[in-house]
């Protein structure tokens, strides 16, 4: 009974919604005063590069309206040809030579690659049975990841691999997976992702400055590091305000990529940044919590896997720009200029979104969002400190049920 | 139910989760451990940004200024000056330096520059492409190019093709007001004459703006602002007039062909005021090319070089001797061929005996015995007494940089000899600018006054919204002379200038004429002189004192047949320009 009421759709998760709206509003400010002083003097038009993002923004909408209104249980069924698709569009990528971007430089399968991926790997750990205590199952899973981080790898994109690797090794854990395992599965990646790096030359001259550079960043010889860490710093607690960033006219090279955070940096200040981190903060506890109430394993994993997804681009990103972790390429999601970027990760909020519909979280964030209208239109204090004690309150609660917890328990079933 | 299947429903109750076969979402305590972990790298990155955002802020604003800022002086123009009618004599112009950056420009770049560039900067192609293909980095074009030239090449938009706007010191007259102005340098520093003198006056305060720019050097739009307030010069009006100047010049070009004298000056002043109305000195130079000039001739003889001025300085000591009331217009004297001072024998200049003679006539014949005679009179105490109230041996503090205070010894200095009370009556070894002798000839025609020389008779600063002037007053220094005496003196020099000086038709002149020995290391001069006539017009009213001086003319005339031409050319120009009425019909 309470099955069948929740497999009807119900209302999206506003709160979540909230936060991608406010995080693309951002975005777009931000591309803007990154690529202006470039468009005007390449294209004669300031505005150039943000009505492109403003279009690939449009068709994002559209794939994340569209993903929201279907139910997310058609992606199990696809799963395999997509990851084939995936495959595909890799191999070709490889095979011609063409690099990270196909058809006409303005579709990047790494991109598309990610979502399949997540979809797999969320089908996958979800089939029947108990897939998730199977370590043969498990292996042979991360088996057919492998080939697409291998293709990745091959494009070569390192940092993307190491991406979707970290996704389908938090998502293993979450599914169910021993922890002995996802421990010796960790080691043994890290092991081999040193051997890696150790075996890439390139790899490993991006790596030695960075150690150079982690006491001093400004005497690093990462021009591109150091650039970015001046364009943070000089924005202050406050910023210089939108579209006063210096560092973007071309200081800072390619400021609308990957170090487009030194910019929000910049321009809003330390404020800003702890804005747009607390927003992200909002989409995984958001996301969790929809992956938490998701009412069957393929859903919960599906809304995990697309929260990790964007968790962790974002979270590497903000570590490579603040110097914490070696330079590597990784765009951050919603803010960096780039087409195939911002529709994938709109087509996985889109997943999101579909998958709260069906867990209710919409409701209970309707909820909330209701309680904190009431505060703000009656000034009534009382109610909007009871919704924080209530939060404090479970918060707690699962802080003390994690801690105690025997976590070995569920696996000692024979 | 065995044991196992016991165990798992204790377990799946504990768990509050159903059987397997009903897929369920991922453990939540999962979920909330890795959520929790992303929560502390959360952490982790805004420490991270605090460190550098909050703590280090000030240290990363400096670099980025560092990079990003760059601060540019924005030159403001110095002070115009402009003659008594508005006439600009010396203003900033803007010209262009062009120049080039080779390596900055491809083969057919070069190809297509060098016709174009030839042409709008008139050099022979051969000569640019050659610069162009230079090895340099950098190699000049041309210098100083004219601002439609400057903008024309700016127009290319080549990037290795470089134009830089500077102002230029220009002078439109050219070598005619040379002397008077001066000169200012390239690093924009006034020396000689007004721009000299007035060199902090004149002189602009160059602000400066901060400007951020981009890696190629380009501004980033709306980023400068304002450090330092530029100010432009204050701008001088002159008391000299260009039309004065120009015939001044003329005429004294004309006497320096006929008379074949090396130099001379021409000085016109306003003897009421002070004021400088023209200022020649011969040969000039061209402020503009100051560079090339000889630099002898900078500085200006008019206020600078000194000379001995002979019987012109009669009228000084017979107006002392008038005032100090020794002699009167008809007082007489014998004169000999020779007389005696301080065991030195002192000649006539025709070496003759003119006999009993007034102290006028005398004056008329510049005689040297009477002159002695006057001076011993009068006592050496008294006689120096009035030159130094004339002004003699002291700086005139005419605003005209480098000026020379002349030479006159006294008793008690170390080089002064008795003979000396009688030579100095008759200009000899006393030495003088011509502008300190015709600032004493303005008192005689003043009334007696000595009015300070001057030639700025206004200072003017043009503000955003208003202009803010200073007008210059006339500076009264002391009485020289009483009326009467000054009458007299006027009287005996109109007398003078009938007998031997220059006749200007209907109108009453006075003056006085002087050739002068020239003294050398070794005595004076065998051969050369310096001739000279100095006076005022109209003799009842006087409006101008005209003061001439040729150096070393080759023909063997006196002063008032050299000079005395001159000064009637331009006292007969001057009375025409400023419509005197005649005092009688021509």
């Amino acid at each position: 009974m309470e099955n069948q009421e929740s497999l009807k759709p119900g209302s999206p998760d506003w709160i979540l919604i909230g936060a991608v709206a406010a995080l693309l509003s951002l975005g777009l400010m931000t591309v803007y005063s990154s690529t202006a002083p470039m468009g005007v003097r390449f294209q004669g038009d300031s505005g150039y590069f943000l009505k492109r993002q403003v279009l690939w923004l449009g068709v994002g909408m559209a794939a994340l309206i569209l993903f929201t209104w279907l139910p997310y249980r058609f992606w199990s069924r696809i799963s395999v040809p997509l990851v084939l698709f995936a495959i595909a569009m890799l191999v070709t990528g490889v095979v011609t030579g063409s690099g990270r971007l196909l058809v006409g430089a303005s579709v990047s399968p790494v991109e598309f690659a990610k979502l399949a991926i997540v979809v797999f790997a969320s089908h996958w750990f979800a089939a029947e049975g108990e897939p998730r205590r199977s370590l043969v199952r498990g292996i042979s899973s991360l088996f057919a990841t492998g080939i697409v981080v291998a293709l990745v790898m091959a494009q070569p994109d390192i940092s993307e691999a190491m991406i979707m690797v970290l996704v389908v090794a938090a998502m293993y854990l979450v599914a169910g997976g021993s922890p002995v395992r996802f421990l010796a599965l960790a080691v043994t990646g890290v092991a081999l992702l040193l051997i890696l790096v150790m075996s890439m030359p390139t790899a490993l001259t991006r790596l030695q400055p960075f150690l150079d550079s982690w006491k001093d960043p400004l005497s690093s010889t990462n021009f591109q590091l150091r650039q970015g860490i001046i364009g943070l710093g000089s924005g202050g607690l406050f910023g210089l305000g939108a579209g006063g960033s210096r560092m973007a006219h071309q200081w800072l090279p390619a400021a609308h990529a990957d170090s487009i955070l030194a910019i929000v940096g910049e321009e809003q200040g330390f404020l800003g940044s702890l804005v747009l981190i607390g927003l992200f903060a909002v989409l995984i506890y958001r996301g969790l919590h929809i992956a938490s109430k998701a009412t069957d394993a393929f859903g919960g994993l599906l809304a995990a896997g697309s929260t990790f997804l964007i968790a962790f681009q974002a979270l590497l990103n903000i570590a490579v720009v603040t110097g914490t972790i070696p330079f590597t390429g990784i765009s951050l999601p919603f803010i960096s200029l780039g087409g195939s970027s911002l529709v994938v990760t709109l087509c996985a909020v889109g997943i999101l979104l579909s998958v709260s519909r069906s867990a209710g979280t919409g409701r209970t964030a309707q909820r909330l969002m209701e309680q904190y209208w009431m505060l703000i239109t009656n000034r009534d204090l009382s109610s909007g400190r009871d919704v924080w004690v209530e939060f404090w309150q479970k918060l707690q609660a699962r802080m003390a049920g994690v801690l105690t917890r025997d976590w070995r328990r569920p696996h000692r079933h024979p | 139910m065995n044991l196992t299947s016991r165990r798992r429903e204790l377990v799946y109750s504990a768990l509050n989760t159903t059987p397997s076969h009903v897929q369920k979402a991922p453990d939540p305590n999962r979920l909330l451990a890795v959520g929790l972990s992303m929560g502390l790298a959360i952490l982790l990155l805004i420490g991270q940004l605090f460190r550098y955002q909050v703590v280090q802020h000030a240290d990363l604003r400096q670099a980025s200024d560092r990079q990003v800022s760059r601060e540019v002086a924005v030159s403001a123009p110095r002070g115009v000056i402009v003659d008594a009618n508005g006439r600009t004599l010396a203003t900033d112009i803007l010209v262009w330096d062009v120049s080039a950056d080779p390596p900055l420009l491809t083969d057919a770049a070069k190809d297509r520059l060098a016709p174009r560039l030839g042409w709008l900067l008139d050099m022979p192609v051969e000569e640019v492409e050659a610069a162009l293909s230079s090895t340099s980095a950098w190699v000049q074009l041309a210098n100083g190019v004219p601002a439609a030239t400057g903008k024309a090449i700016l127009g290319f938009g080549e990037e290795g093709i470089n134009c830089d706007p500077r102002a230029l010191r220009t002078y439109p007259d050219g070598a005619l007001v040379a002397h008077v102005l001066g000169l200012v340098n390239a690093t924009g520093s006034g020396y000689y004459g007004v721009e000299g003198y007035y060199d902090a006056v004149l002189k602009s305060i160059a602000g400066s703006v901060l400007v951020e720019q981009d890696p190629l050097g380009e501004e980033i739009p709306g980023s400068s602002r304002s450090l330092v307030e530029g100010r432009a010069g204050t701008s001088l009006v002159l008391t000299l007039d260009a039309n004065i100047q120009r015939k001044a010049d003329q005429v004294l070009q004309q006497a320096l062909k006929t008379t074949g004298a090396e130099s001379g000056v021409i000085l016109v002043m306003d003897p009421h005021s002070g004021a400088i109305l023209a200022s020649v000195s011969l040969p000039s130079y061209d402020s503009n090319e100051y560079a090339i000039a000889d630099p002898g001739l900078l500085p200006d003889s008019v206020v600078s070089s000194m000379w001995e001025p002979g019987a012109v300085f009669d009228t000084i000591t017979w107006a002392a001797a008038v005032d100090l009331g020794t002699i009167t217009p008809e007082t007489l004297f014998d004169d000999t061929t020779c007389i005696q001072v301080g065991g030195r024998s002192l000649c006539n200049w025709d070496m003759k005996s003119h006999g009993r003679v007034t102290a006028r006539e005398a004056l008329a014949q510049s005689l040297n015995v009477v002159a002695a005679q006057i001076s011993t009179a009068m006592g050496s105490d008294a006689f120096y007494t009035y030159l130094r109230r004339f002004g003699f041996g002291e700086m005139s503090g005419v605003d005209l940089a480098g000026e020379s205070q002349g030479l006159l010894r006294s008793p008690g200095d170390a080089n002064w000899f008795p003979s000396d009370l009688g030579t100095n009556a008759f200009g000899q070894g006393i030495a003088m600018t011509p502008l300190q002798l015709a600032t004493a000839i303005s008192a005689v025609a003043n009334g007696g006054f000595l009015m300070k020389p001057y030639i700025v008779q206004r200072l003017m600063l043009e503000g955003e919204a208003q202009v803010w002037e200073s007008e210059v007053e006339p500076t009264f220094v002391r009485r020289v002379l009483s009326e009467e005496s000054a009458e007299a003196m006027t009287y005996m020099l109109v007398d003078a200038a009938e007998r031997s000086g220059p006749k200007v038709p209907g109108y009453q002149v006075a003056g006085k004429s002087g050739t002068a020995q020239i003294p050398t290391a070794y005595g004076y001069d065998p051969v050369g002189t310096i001739v000279s006539y100095v006076g005022f017009a109209p003799a009842d009213d006087p409006r101008f004192v005209i003061l001439v001086k040729l150096d070393r003319p080759e023909t063997p005339l006196s002063g008032s047949e050299i000079a005395g031409p001159v000064f009637k050319a331009v006292a007969d120009w001057l009375l025409q320009y400023w419509g005197i009425p005649p005092r009688s019909p021509k």
